[in-house]
């Protein structure tokens, strides 16, 4: 009688303990599509800054860098809209502030009105590219992440 | 150059308080076991030296410093997915296997 008492207590223990954590938010699982985005805005903003920065034969022009502004600004609404289509604050407050981070770059080209130095597009890429491989391990840090 | 002297440099009243926090504060970073926040203070430090010998703009150095406070709050974002990911992986893996079969089976010791 006595074990019969124990055994429905830790039963019901169990199922309460499942549905507390169940009812925490939970996280969404990898997402292949989103980790192909991150590395993919990667790109096209280091492609970004490497189109505005001295070499040869680029040139600077105000238009050129709304552009190119605007071409990579598409891809991030592209990527948001189906961040939140997966319904994970997480991933879309990553992507959200990666977006932030490409904006500071272009508001810095904007507001020299010029071609980068070498060492200012350094300045400008090396903490840009460690916030996109954070937001990527932030992706490959979810369950069923085939990456690390 | 080294830092304490881009801070000497700054004069201001009042400002010997904020100073010694901030020099406190990059010690404790130091010795922090988050690489991140180690990683991020040294950034710091060679951002305001950078400064302070003209090989970066006041422009540059904002931009920067406001990037790394974007690519912190990534970092924290990070944490809570690293918590609920393993919360998944882990608790609730046990908690079926639990459920699923060794509740059912426990044969209880007299």
């Amino acid at each position: 009688m006595k074990h019969r008492y124990v055994g429905r207590t830790s039963c019901f223990f169990a199922i309460w303990l499942i549905a507390t954590i169940a009812s925490c938010s939970l996280i969404g699982g990898f997402n292949a599509k989103s980790h192909e985005q991150l590395t993919s805005l990667k790109a096209a903003h280091m492609k970004f800054l490497d189109v505005f920065t001295a070499g040869r034969e680029r040139t600077f022009t105000a238009q050129k860098l709304t552009d190119e502004a605007d071409r990579v600004d598409l891809r991030f609404r592209e990527a948001l809209e189906f961040s939140k289509s997966l319904g994970d604050d997480l991933r879309t407050r990553n992507l959200d502030l990666l977006k932030e981070i490409y904006e500071e770059d272009v508001d810095s080209v904007r507001r020299k009105g010029r071609l980068l130095t070498t060492e200012e597009a350094s300045t400008l890429r090396e903490p840009s590219a460690d916030a996109y491989d954070r937001a990527i391990r932030g992706e490959c840090a979810r369950p069923g992440a085939p990456c690390k | 150059m080294q830092l304490d002297d881009v801070l000497d440099a700054i004069k201001g009243e009042g400002l010997k308080v904020i100073k010694d926090e901030f020099k406190d504060l990059l010690v404790a970073a130091k010795k922090d076991k988050s690489e991140f926040i180690r990683k991020s203070a040294d950034q710091l430090r060679q951002a305001l030296i950078y400064c302070g010998e003209g090989k970066l703009t006041k422009d540059d150095v904002e931009t920067l410093l406001r990037k790394q406070k974007k690519i912190a709050q990534i970092e924290a974002n990070n944490s809570k997915i690293e918590l609920l990911s393993r919360i998944q992986k882990i608790t609730y893996r046990l908690l079926d296997i639990a459920i699923d079969v060794l509740v059912k089976r426990i044969v209880p010791v007299a």
